[in-house]
Order: structure tokens, then sequence, then C-alpha cells
């Protein structure tokens, strides 16, 4: 990686690359670039307000991800959802690695070119400068996004009914992780804060290096847990890993000669400032801008989510709980409600918050939420794999529920006659509380 | 590097610049500092930096006895307290009423030494050196604590993966931190590598060069270990806290030199203050035999001694046990009479879990889950926990397939144990899962 560090000497003259150095930045820059700014989830395009951020954010993931729909279909033969773009959670579908395939052969060849044409230049740091602005942009907008889902405990929500009845032992490695974290939303909270305070860190020139290494130390974490508890932000968060890597990069030496050689040492991430106090003002005001829509777009849409869902669980509809399908029809005819995989849905829990999760025959569960309506009588049912369908609610006595849908929905979606599954009111898990003195480990 | 004294050999070394005059407040917050984290470094009697001499449990329990005997007395005759709290009891954890009570008597005690000592030693304006002594002990107490913890996870055992028990049980009926190592026992890799973080930290501190990059991994790793204790009420609050305590203290010093590097991106140098400073020779080489024989426990001694315990697991899982599974107690009799047996709050025990790992888990009638310790199934041999004696030894006996018959070897007053069968699962989906890089959707069960 480039060696910018002239130690204490004067940082107007930068040492002169090696060759190899010049590849692996040349290389660096065109990966990253096009993975920062168009891998479509929580990229820097987000600051950018009244939804003209989101199609910038849109348009540029297009080319990649069409193109790996197209190499998913066409030359790894791809069969199923896998093989075409699908509303999902998951970050790691087939036609992501993909994409991420299309960005790195790409990144290789425009390296090639790059170095065949430009042999005038034997060194970038203009280029460079950019390129860790940008990155500092795109991992201070990511960690703030990520952190703020978390602050407003949003991310890993509070224990499902349906995972509350289930044994440990049926449950699936990401649900126990999740269930977990959400368990408690202060603890959830803490790890957000910390999360922010590594974004906001990192955006800032004087702070970057320790905001890099605080987010690459935060980042492991998560990389691990995404990978030991098959969470499917594999990619994203190793990508998020790597960026604070490359961010850190041109102060090893220098945190070296300091942690390690115990010599006298300066951060070498300064000769990248810009010169001019007029350029470092507007990369200030530029950073403050980002910072100040990123947290307050994220702290009005995840705050009122909270509010939302905190009062839901105030005053729990009285559809709470767990519904078991008895028949789903449409004109008179059997006809399943399909999740994601094409399994039908065998139950329906309704959360006290306002979330929901779908039960398929296959015991898989599926995230969403609902919506009820009192005024018009009907309930809005959304399902990851499924999508939205709003139904009439009619209850011909409290154990029982007939949803039929409404509007368009009613001429391809089931009628779903439900029954009420009795379910604990209260659970030792949630009530257990902070205890400061223990005579005995409590297990159970 | 910049010392001028030694307080304890009074000796003067080579000075390269005078050290500052402290402020009254801050010698008064450096002695408490002091006398506080000697006691507990020495006294807390878990996991502390005797263990690295020969015979150095011994040493441990002795150093902790003195602060739990005062603990109990308090907590007797002081607080009057009652019942199982009151009485220094086997716990396995360490936020027992009287480790609160120890603690809280060496703060009391730090607090009541700091003034005496104004009184002694008014003259002196500053304590580098003896700050320097501390920094010694704390960093090798701080090597020792995560050498016990991160070996015991790199095997792993530390946290066993969920008990059958556990796979069998609704999640709304556990403890949260029953969910907490099941969760982290689920994956053994994952807490092999929060164990090697560990090992990394402990090393990076014994080497003088590194030891402020150790202390720092340290601080992080503690910071997590902390919250994960307070949230999901583990017992081991207050290890946890000292320790990342310690930790902190360790880089005070460094703090300052810190923030011009980190902040004012000024030139900065680290104090580099590993040892106390002393021109005595032997002194010196005393401290790096203090140092190699940390390294020495905790990179020998410690995967010695828990290779033995984890061996045992090993082999249980490579050859599994006919016994494996719940077993529920139909019958505990003593002498004809009934007689249960009970667990450390009194409830009767009315399940035993042999577990695929050979550790034994019981269930007691109001659903809390006990460390029965362990079997032996080739010998026919169970161990059971008892709070309220030495643990009891049974030999096992097999009238037929769905049945077990539990004799107490020596213990004349424990009971019989008679046991039938409960089927379990022979398979569960949480196992079955495995690593995915492509998930369509995220995967929830």
């Amino acid at each position: 990686l480039p060696e910018l560090t002239p130690d204490t000497a004067a940082p107007s003259s930068p040492a002169r690359w090696s060759p190899l150095t010049r590849f692996s930045f040349r290389f660096a820059f065109c990966y990253f670039m096009m993975y920062a700014l168009g891998c479509g989830n929580a990229t820097l395009w987000q600051v950018i307000p009244f939804h003209i951020g989101e199609h910038l954010e849109n348009w540029c993931h297009w080319p990649f991800v069409h193109s790996a729909q197209w190499l998913a279909q066409h030359l790894f033969h791809v069969q199923g959802v896998g093989a075409h773009i699908h509303a999902t959670g998951s970050g790691d579908t087939a036609i992501d690695w993909i994409a991420c395939g299309v960005m790195l052969a790409l990144a290789i060849v425009l390296t090639l070119l790059w170095t065949a044409l430009d042999r005038s230049r034997d060194q970038h740091p203009k280029l460079f400068y950019w390129m860790r602005f940008i990155l500092r942009l795109t991992l201070g907008v990511a960690m703030i996004n990520y952190g703020f889902a978390k602050v407003f405990p949003l991310q890993m929500s509070l224990p499902s009914l349906a995972v509350l009845n289930e044994p440990l032992g049926n449950t699936s490695p990401m649900t126990l992780l999740w269930t977990l974290i959400g368990l408690n939303p202060l603890y959830e909270m803490i790890c957000g804060t910390t999360e922010v305070v590594a974004g906001v860190l990192i955006l800032f020139r004087r702070t970057a290096l320790l905001g890099a290494l605080f987010t690459a130390f935060v980042v492991s974490n998560v990389v691990l847990y995404n990978f030991f508890f098959d969470v499917p932000v594999k990619l994203y968060a190793t990508h998020l890993l790597l960026m604070s890597l490359v961010i850190v990069a041109p102060d090893l030496r220098s945190l070296y000669r300091y942690f390690i050689q115990h010599q006298p040492a300066v951060p070498a991430g300064d000769v990248l400032s810009p010169a001019s106090r007029r350029s470092r003002l507007i990369e200030t005001i530029i950073i403050t801008a980002a910072l100040l829509l990123t947290a307050g777009v994220a702290a009005f849409q995840l705050g009122g989510s909270i509010l939302r869902l905190n009062a839901n669980a105030r005053h729990p509809s009285p559809l709470a709980g767990e519904w078991h399908l008895d028949t789903a029809t449409l004109n008179n005819q059997p006809k399943p409600y399909f999740t994601g995989d094409g399994v039908p849905m065998t139950a329906v829990f309704l959360e006290p918050t306002g979330r929901s999760m779908v039960r398929s025959s296959d015991d898989a569960l599926w995230r969403g939420g609902y919506r009820i309506n009192d005024k018009a009588h009907t309930l809005n049912l959304f399902a990851v794999g499924h999508g939205g369908v709003t139904y009439a609610i009619a209850q011909p006595d409290p154990t029982h529920l007939i949803l039929t849908p409404t509007g368009g929905d009613a001429k391809t979606e089931p009628t779903l006659h439900l029954t009420r599954v009795p379910l604990p009111s209260h659970y030792p898990l949630e009530e257990r509380g902070f205890h400061l003195i223990n005579e005995w480990g409590l297990e159970r | 590097l910049t010392c001028t004294r030694t307080s304890t050999h009074n000796q003067t070394v080579s000075t390269t610049s005078t050290p500052q005059r402290w402020t009254p407040a801050t010698r008064l917050a450096f002695r408490i500092t002091f006398v506080y984290f000697l006691l507990y470094a020495l006294g807390c009697g878990n996991a502390t930096v005797w263990e690295i001499l020969p015979g150095g449990m011994r040493l441990e329990g002795w150093a902790a006895r003195p602060f739990e005997h005062t603990a109990q007395f308090t907590a007797q005759h002081l607080l009057h307290m009652q019942g199982v709290a009151a009485h220094l009891h086997p716990s396995g954890f360490n936020d027992r009423a009287l480790d609160w009570i120890a603690a809280a008597l060496m703060l009391a005690a730090a607090l009541a030494i700091a003034p005496l000592w104004f009184a002694v030693d008014r003259r002196r304006t500053e304590y580098t050196t003896l700050w320097r002594w501390l920094r010694f002990l704390l960093r090798l107490s701080l090597a020792v604590g995560m050498f016990v913890y991160g070996v015991m996870k790199l095997y792993p055992f530390q946290i066993a993966p969920p008990s059958l028990a556990v796979l069998n049980e609704p999640l709304g009926s556990m403890s949260p931190m029953t969910l907490l190592w099941s969760a982290l026992g689920y994956s053994p890799l994952y807490e092999r590598l929060c164990g090697c973080i560990e090992i990394v930290a402990a090393l990076l501190l014994l080497l003088r060069r590194s030891a402020l990059a150790g202390t720092l991994l340290s601080i992080v790793v503690l910071a997590n270990v902390c919250l994960f204790d307070v949230f999901f009420d583990v017992p081991v609050k207050l290890y946890a806290a000292n320790l990342l305590l310690m930790a902190l203290v360790v880089a005070a010093p460094d703090a300052s030199a810190m923030m011009r590097f980190f902040w004012s991106h000024q030139p900065a140098t680290l104090t580099s203050a590993w040892t106390p400073s002393t021109a005595n020779i032997r002194l010196r080489r005393t401290f790096v035999v203090l140092e190699v024989l940390t390294l020495i426990y905790g990179c020998i001694t410690l995967p010695l001694r828990d290779h033995t315990k984890f061996s045992i697991y090993a082999n249980a899982l490579a050859n599994p046990s006919p016994l494996t599974g719940q077993w529920h107690i139909d019958s505990a009799t003593l002498n004809g009479q009934p007689h249960p047996l009970f667990d450390g709050d009194g409830q009767p025990i009315t399940d035993i879990f042999l577990e695929p790992n050979a550790r034994v888990t019981l269930r007691a009638a109001d659903g809390v889950l006990w460390d029965g310790t362990t079997y032996d199934a080739a010998n026919h041999m169970l161990t059971l926990f008892s709070s309220t004696r030495q643990n009891i030894r049974y030999t096992i006996a097999q009238p037929d397939a769905t049945h077990l018959t539990l004799t107490p070897i020596a213990d004349t007053d424990a009971p019989g144990l008679h046991l039938t069968r409960v089927p379990l699962p022979t398979q569960y989906p949480l196992y079955q899962r495995g690593f995915h890089l492509t998930n369509e959707w995220g995967f929830e069960r």
C-alpha cells in the first residue's frame, strides 16, 4: 500500500510511489469507488434529501445488479428465486455476489488499462485524497445509519412470540443471535451509540484515524457475527471492514513507529488533507452537512417508527397473538398463502408491537408487520417474500378470525380462516431483570 | 525513562527530567487507586497474578481468605444477613453478596488509608515510582486474567454448546444468561476466535513494546464482556468491571500522549514506563522473570491444564455414550425413605441431563438448571453437584434401556436415585443450518 509517510519531514514532499504501490492504489481506487457508490446499501448518496439520493443510489446500483442478473441467468444458469432480483432483507443473494464479481473484474480491467495508458505519473496524491474522502463519507454514513437503527432499537426487535414459544433447538442461528441482541433494548442502544460515535469520528479529518480504527474494531465483531450466525450481510459488512482498513493504511507506518517503536510520530494521513485553508473549510462544511442530513433523516424516520412500535406495545391490539391458519381459499377453492420460498403459511404471529411473523409449513419464519385501520375495519399484513395485502376483518367469535382480501388483491389473494392459539402471558426470559448480586448463576 | 527516585529502595538513578509536582487531589486519587487495586489484584481470589508462581492456586486462596472471612463476619454480625448469602459457598461465579462486601471492604480500606498516608508522608509531591510499581502489577494481573479466560475459550469450554435441556426448552422459558451462553456456545469456532483475541491481548500486554496496544485491545474486549455481563445477568460483573478498570488505570499515563497523537496530530511519544525504574540489576532481572513466568503460565501451564479438561469433553463427543439424554428422577430414597436431591436454592432436582460432552445438567422443580459437573460413561461413574456438601459420587447401573439406578459411592447420607429416560429428538435444526455464503432470504425460524 502507498508509502505516504515522510515521518517528520515536510508533508509537501511525499515519497515517490513504487510501481507496486501505484498498481495497488489504482486497483483499490477503481474497486472501492465502484463498490462505495454502486453497492446500493446505505451508500453516501442517501445524504441527498428529497428522494433524489435514493434515485441516485438506485441508478448507480442498476448497471451492476442488472448485468449480474443477466450473468446469473445466462452464464451461471442459476435457477429459481436466486436468478431474479427480488425484494429481500438479504445482502448476500446470488445476484449480489455476482455483482460484486462484476465490480472486481471491471476494477482489474480498468487498473490494467490505467497502468498501460498513464505512464507519466508516478503518484496520485490528489486521487488518494478523493478516495479517502469518499470512503470516509461512505463509512460515516453507513455507521451512522446502522447505528441509528440500533439507537432507536429497531434493527433487532424484542423477541417474537413465535420464537419465545419455540424450543431453542428449533431456531435458526440468526434468529438466536437476533433474539439475543433484541432482548435488551438498552444493550442494543449502547451498541448503536458505539457505531454512531465511530461514524462521526471517521467523518472528520482530525479524528478520521481514530474513527477508522474504532470502526474496524466494531465492524470486525459484526463480520464475525455475520459469518458464524449466518446473517446475510456478510458481503457488505466485509466491505465496510476493508474500507476502514484502506483508511488506516497510510497511517500504518506512523502507528507502528508510535505504538511499537516508541518513537515520536504523527499521523501521516494529514499529508492527504487539502493544502489551502479554503479547501479544508469546504471539506468540513460538506462533512458537517452530510452528518446533519444523515443523522437528521435517520432520527426523524427511525424515531417515528420506534414511537409507533412503543405506542402499539403499550396498547396492544386485541388481535395480537398467534393465529393458526385453518384454511386459505380463493373462490371456494384451496389456495395457499405462499411465503418467499413458495412454501405455504401455517400460522401468523401478530406481535404486540405491530410487527408480524409468518410461519411456513417448513417452520421457517418470515418477518413483516401489520397495521389495523379501526375505521375501515381492515388489516394490512406485510411479509418479506410475499408483500403487503389489505384484508377486511371479520371475527365471528374471539378465537376465530376471517381475513378477506380487499381491492385488487381480492382476485389473487386467498381468504384466510384463522384460529387463535393460546399463548402464555408472561415469559421468564423477559422477567429476569438486572441483578447486581447473584448467589448462583441463574440458568434455566 | 523519566523517573528520578525509587521510593522502596531510595536509590537515585539517572535523570532525564524532573517529574512534575502532582496536585494534592491527584495525589489523593493516586493513593486511593493504589491501595484499592493492590488489594483487589492480590486478594480477589479469581484469576490473580499469584497463579504464575509455583503453588500459586494455594497462594491465591490464602490471599483472598482474610477478605472473604472479614466479609462473612460483616455479613453475619453487622448486616445480619440470612440464608445462603451469609455464608461462603462454592458458586462458580463471583457476584455473591460476600464478594461485593469484600470489594466494598477493600474500597473502604483504600479510603481510610489514603488520608493516613498524607499524615505519614507529607513531603512527597509525586508518586512516579510507586505508580510504575502499580502499573507493573496491574499489567501482569490483566495479562493473567486475559490468559485464563482466553485459553478456556480457545479450547473451547468456558461456554459449552447448548445443553440438551435448553435445546428442548421454549426460548421464553430460558434465563437471559442461558440465552447468551447458548448463542455463544452454539458456534465453537466463534468462541475459539474470541479466545484467540483475548490471548493476543495478553501477549501484547506482556511485551513491553506492545503493552499499550495490548491494554487498548483489552479495554475494547473487556468493555464488550462487561456489557454482556450487565445486560444478560452473568454473575462475573464485579471481576469483569475491575479488570476493565485495571486496564484503564494501566492506559491512563499515556492518555495525554495519545491525545497528542490522535487529536492534536502533534509529534508524540509514549512513556514506555512498563516496569518500575531501578538501577538494581537483580530487581530488573526479577521483573523479566515475572514477565516470563506469566508468559509460561499463559502459554504452557494453562493450555496443558485446560487440555486435560477439554480432552474429557472431546473424547465424549468422539465416542458418544448410549447414556446421553434426559433422565427423569422417579424416586430419590435414603434407607427406604423419600429423600430428594436439593439444588443450591433448596428446590428438589427433577431431571438429570447427561450431555453429549460428558457434562451433567440438573433441572430443579422450578425449572432452574444447575451444572451437575461430569459423568464417566466408560467407568459407570457420575458426579453430582451439591450445595451443602462435597460433590456426590455415584455408580451408574442400567437395569434396562430406559432405566438407570444411581447409588452413592461413599456418601452415606446422599439419596439413591431411580431414573427413567425421557425421549428427545436426535437432531436439531439449529445445528443443521451450517454455513451459507449465499442467502436469498435471511433464514429465521
